[in-house]
């Protein structure tokens, strides 16, 4: 098992700086996903460690010790890539053994690995074959098995599910993440899909335009986010721009484009004008036989978009005045937001009916971003 | 018509009849082994030469940079020369008042000029011949070689392969179809050479190609004697290359596979 610490890394290629003052501090055995949109340089972070893109400044150790001009096949790193990378004109069993052979294992111990690896990916059927007369999924699996044949003690995969359907995207993912487990190695996994960085890691690491954003579990990524790039960027959300009026112990009250909102916070907001978030699900239509709670918000909208997507429905929703704020301020008088609500199963309202819509205000989060 | 030439048909000296004779005549006349084994070596040695000087250039402008489009041309600018006018050139170079000997007097290298023209192993036509060959196989490999994905080397190189290994396991095997395309074509081009071989071979022996016109200007049975020299150098060249390209196929695999 392998550490991995990056120190102050920046990368530049020419005038264009790809990766800007990146520390991270990656423990052995640990599951790291980098997220983010394309071209924000989750990639290229990859190959830094990788050894494949040369630091420009900055320090990284991998297992305590320092990477600088060490080339990859030196590093104790393997990596899956997007394209799969296999060797077409090489068996199955030649490119699991690729590795092994460089590394002068004996014959012996080549056949037993072969086999290990064979079996802990499936693959023991398919060894005579030729990559091109693999199916993804397959393919996919020999890239893994691969890499994991020089038993590396960090594994890299740079957006390895990409060129599988759904369905083979999620037992490939499962396959992985259960040989993490199983092998303890540390894995760094790129992808720009959030769910799929939800359900694999230990820590996510959100970039954007070659800047870490935020650092943490899945839970803390998706619950307090802490801005809105991340607070958008990893599932949906409902921003707003909120003038906290006032604070009666974690309870405040805030002005936003839609009235006065209720926001309950053990964190207080970093300032007076900042912004409020909240997650499609954690709203719900409000019904009259609701228990009525004096800290919720309740706001009446019409619905403007319906989508039934199986097992939630999702709405976009034309939030009414309210008749009770300060139509006055700024706030109020930006231009209205649209919100959308998620809810479980199928709901009966239909597109242009009004209907009201309860947020409780433990719900809604301040985000640690001023405006 | 050299088939039927080489079998006494179209004999214009004598009756057109089906006989063996001019076969048996060539294959027991000494010079035409020379001239084979001699056009054997040069074309060998030039297509491998050839091939072996593309392949590290082609690597090299695998990647696009600064010049990289000017150097590529620069190197393939032999394919524009005519080959008499570059052996003209070549033997204007290194003949004994030639540019060459004169820097190596000035120098204090030799004495006196030493003698390289027309040197009895045929290195001055093998130096032609891949001058004027290599940009031909650098044109085919640079094409072989960038189609080869970063990543497959990348993967190659993470798994532990140096410089040599990557080259030998990836790299030939995946330009092989391009690799022996290079090969034969030149190892053709070498077999059958003329012009290199008059301006700057060896005086002592002769190619084949050489020796089919001399044979058909001073024989009475000339034509039909240089039409089974013309079957020969079309099976060496056809033989040959076809030899050259399947070991380097076999050889290229059992270096991938090891």
């Amino acid at each position: 098992m392998t550490s991995v610490l990056i120190d102050s890394v920046n990368v530049r290629f020419g005038d264009f700086e790809a990766l800007r003052n990146i520390s991270l501090n990656i423990d052995s055995g640990t599951f790291v996903t980098l997220l983010g949109p394309s071209g924000c340089g989750k990639t290229t972070l990859l190959k830094t460690i990788a050894g494949f893109t040369p630091l420009s400044s900055g320090k990284m150790l991998i297992g305590g010790k320092e990477t600088h001009n060490l080339p990859p096949e030196k590093r104790d790193t393997a990596m899956c890539f997007q394209s799969h990378a296999l060797f077409p004109h090489l068996s199955v069993a030649n490119n699991l053994l690729f590795g092994p052979k460089q590394k002068k294992l004996s014959k012996q111990d080549q056949a037993t690995r072969l086999q290990d690896i064979a079996s802990q990916v499936s693959l023991t059927s398919q060894l005579d074959k030729f990559p091109p007369e693999l199916s993804g999924g397959q393919q996919q699996r020999v890239a893994l098995g691969r890499a994991l044949a020089i038993q590396p003690g960090i594994m890299l995969f740079d957006e390895p599910l990409s060129n599988l359907d759904a369905k083979l995207r999620d037992s490939v993912r499962f396959e992985i993440r259960q040989l993490q487990k199983q092998q303890g190695f540390t894995a760094i996994y790129v992808t720009h899909d959030q769910a799929e960085a939800l359900a694999m890691s230990d820590i996510v690491v959100v970039m954007n335009k070659g800047a870490i954003e935020q650092i943490g579990s899945p839970n803390d990524i998706y619950h307090r986010p802490i801005n809105r790039f991340v607070a958008d960027f990893v599932g949906a959300a409902n921003i707003l721009p909120a003038q906290v009026l006032e604070q009666h112990g974690n309870l405040y009250r805030v002005q936003t484009a839609l009235g006065q909102l209720q926001v309950q916070s053990d964190q207080a907001p970093i300032a007076k004008q900042t912004y409020i978030f909240w997650r499609p699900e954690d709203m719900c239509f409000d019904s009259e036989n609701a228990r009525p709670n004096g800290q919720d918000n309740i706001f009446e909208s019409r619905i403007i978009a319906k989508t039934f997507l199986g097992n939630i429905t999702e709405c976009l929703l034309d939030p009414l005045p309210h008749s009770h704020d300060d139509a006055n301020t700024a706030l109020a008088c930006d231009k209205k937001p649209s919100i959308r609500i998620q809810n479980l199963g199928f709901q009966r309202a239909e597109e242009g009916e009004q209907v009201l819509i309860r947020v409780p205000s433990s719900n809604i989060r301040f985000l640690a971003e001023a405006f | 018509m050299a088939l039927a030439q080489s079998v006494g048909y179209f004999n214009f000296s004598g009756s057109s009849t089906f006989t063996w004779r001019f076969w048996q005549q060539i294959l027991a006349d000494n010079q035409l082994s020379r001239a084979f084994f001699y056009s054997l070596k040069i074309a060998t040695i030039s297509a491998i030469l050839s091939v072996s000087f593309a392949y590290p250039l082609a690597l090299w402008l695998r990647d696009p940079f600064r010049g990289s489009q000017f150097v590529s041309s620069l190197l393939k600018a032999p394919l524009l020369v005519h080959g008499l006018v570059a052996a003209f050139l070549y033997v204007n170079f290194i003949s004994f008042n030639g540019f060459l000997n004169q820097i190596f007097v000035h120098l204090g290298l030799v004495s006196r000029p030493i003698r390289m023209q027309n040197d009895s192993y045929g290195i001055g036509v093998i130096i032609l011949q891949v001058w004027k060959q290599m940009p031909f196989a650098l044109l085919l490999l640079t094409g072989a070689v960038q189609s080869i994905g970063h990543d497959i080397t990348d993967a190659a190189k993470d798994l532990g392969a140096g410089a040599w290994t990557r080259f030998v396991k990836i790299i030939l095997p995946l330009t092989l179809k391009a690799l022996q395309a290079a090969l034969i074509i030149i190892f053709i081009g070498a077999a059958g050479d003329y012009s290199f071989q008059v301006v700057a071979g060896p005086i002592s022996v002769s190619s084949l190609s050489q020796l089919m016109l001399r044979i058909q200007a001073n024989d009475a049975n000339g034509w039909n004697l240089s039409a089974t020299v013309a079957i020969l150098l079309m099976l060496t060249a056809l033989i040959g290359s076809a030899l050259l390209a399947l070991i380097t196929q076999q050889v290229i695999k059992w270096g991938a596979k090891r």
